[in-house]
């Protein structure tokens, strides 16, 4: 009883955050971008029309007001349905990956848009910093072997709880998995300090600033990923399983609080998207 | 420090690398043993075909502008800030008027001197 109560806490905890919340903190940051930076005196940040992207935070906005209401409703439906609560554990996973769809869809929309900025980007020069770029220079080395600290006492966790011998524990594969993870977060990371300028007219500073505000992400989430790991294991381990509802829902929400944590977006030059308007799409039009 | 290329100029995209690289070096904002990006960064950052870079990469450590340490990277050569004023393409045409000239005085043709300067540049012998 105390585990289904703690994971109804958890579980409207997550639909509040992932789906109220931060999307409220993202339309709100979308709205202060068009108010200071309209298309009038910043046209190279639009590629489209304008009514588009009002059109897209309008849709984005609806979305997650919609999953609150479908979260809100399982919720409260479990409270009242035969075996309603041990229905719900097993849809939190489900739920988070809904709840994460609208983000996933602004990040795909963002791509496109960039990939169209690049194919009406009406300037002829380029420019780039004859600097390189290292990993400490987006990374604080303790953040970065705090990580591989993490990563390395997890392998001497795994091989230390192997001498219990419990039937459902899988063993190494577990450190397969988050050596899986930890390197799909570099090869993310080196991505983005190595890989091509998807903003043509970013400055080299908001692209430093991005990728260290990404690299310090990459590094929390992998640490969290690793602990919950250890938390799930412990949990099975103590015959406490029960718990795995409660201690899923509050990782899904670390991952989506440490995921979304961002910059100051007054901190980013905007004045690279001023001049000339390059020639806009419209409704319907491809480059 | 920044590199402008235009990509439209009638200048060679690898011809504008290497002035640009050449004169932070003459200003000194690349000193002996700085740090260059590396090929695949510097690619990317101005969306050129990493082929282009590699070339001018290449021709300025012929010039010992740069120099190349493996994996460890690229760096300003120690004597890069004299060399960078050398202009091969200049050196090169100096010489060779040098030498059609004094040819010419001894009696040489026109087309005798281009004969044998396409003999001599096939055969390798140079």
């Amino acid at each position: 009883m105390l585990e289904q109560n703690l994971f109804s806490i958890a579980f409207l905890s997550q639909i509040v955050l992932a789906s109220i919340y931060i999307p409220s903190k993202i339309v709100r940051r979308m709205s202060f971008v068009f108010e200071t930076y309209p298309p009038t005196t910043h046209p190279l940040l639009y590629p489209k029309p304008f009514d588009d992207y009002v059109a897209k935070q309008r849709r984005y906005r609806m979305a997650n007001q919609i999953i609150a209401g479908i979260g809100f409703l399982v919720l409260a439906g479990s409270m009242f349905v035969p075996r309603g609560r041990e229905l719900m554990n097993g849809m939190a996973f489900l739920f988070f990956l809904i709840q994460v769809l609208p983000l996933v869809w602004i990040e795909a929309t963002v791509r496109k848009e960039l990939k169209l900025m690049r194919s009406l980007n009406p300037r002829t020069t380029r420019t780039a910093e004859l600097n390189p770029r290292k990993l400490f220079d987006v990374l604080t080395p303790a953040l970065f072997w705090t990580t591989v600290f993490v990563y390395v006492a997890f392998w001497v966790f795994i091989a230390w709880f192997r001498q219990f011998d419990y039937p459902w524990f899988g063993g190494f594969i577990n450190n397969f998995i988050i050596t899986g993870l930890n390197v799909f977060f570099a090869s993310i990371l080196l991505w983005f300090m190595y890989g091509k300028k998807l903003n043509p007219h970013q400055s080299t500073d908001d692209r430093m600033l991005i990728t260290r505000r990404l690299a310090t992400v990459m590094c929390l989430v992998s640490i969290a990923v690793t602990l919950y790991a250890v938390i799930t294991i412990y949990l099975s381990a103590e015959d406490a399983r029960a718990f795995q509802p409660f201690a899923r829902s509050v990782y899904f929400q670390v991952v989506i609080l440490l995921s979304v944590q961002t910059y100051r977006v007054d901190l980013l030059d905007f004045d690279v998207y001023r001049g000339e308007a390059q020639a806009t799409l419209r409704n319907g039009e491809t480059p | 420090m920044q590199i402008t290329i235009d990509i439209e100029s009638s200048v060679p995209l690898f011809a504008q690398l290497i002035a640009q690289i050449k004169q932070a070096v003459q200003k000194g904002s690349k000193k002996p043993g700085d740090a260059l990006p590396s090929i695949r960064q510097l690619a990317n950052d101005l969306n050129l075909n990493s082929k282009t870079v590699a070339k001018a990469y290449r021709l300025l450590e012929r010039d010992s502008v740069i120099q190349t340490r493996g994996y460890r990277g690229t760096y300003v050569h120690p004597d890069a800030r004299e060399n960078s004023l050398v202009d091969l393409n200049e050196l090169v045409t100096e010489k060779l008027k040098s030498a059609i000239s004094a040819l010419k005085d001894n009696g040489a043709t026109d087309s005798e001197i281009r004969v044998a300067f396409a003999a001599i540049m096939s055969s390798g012998d140079a």
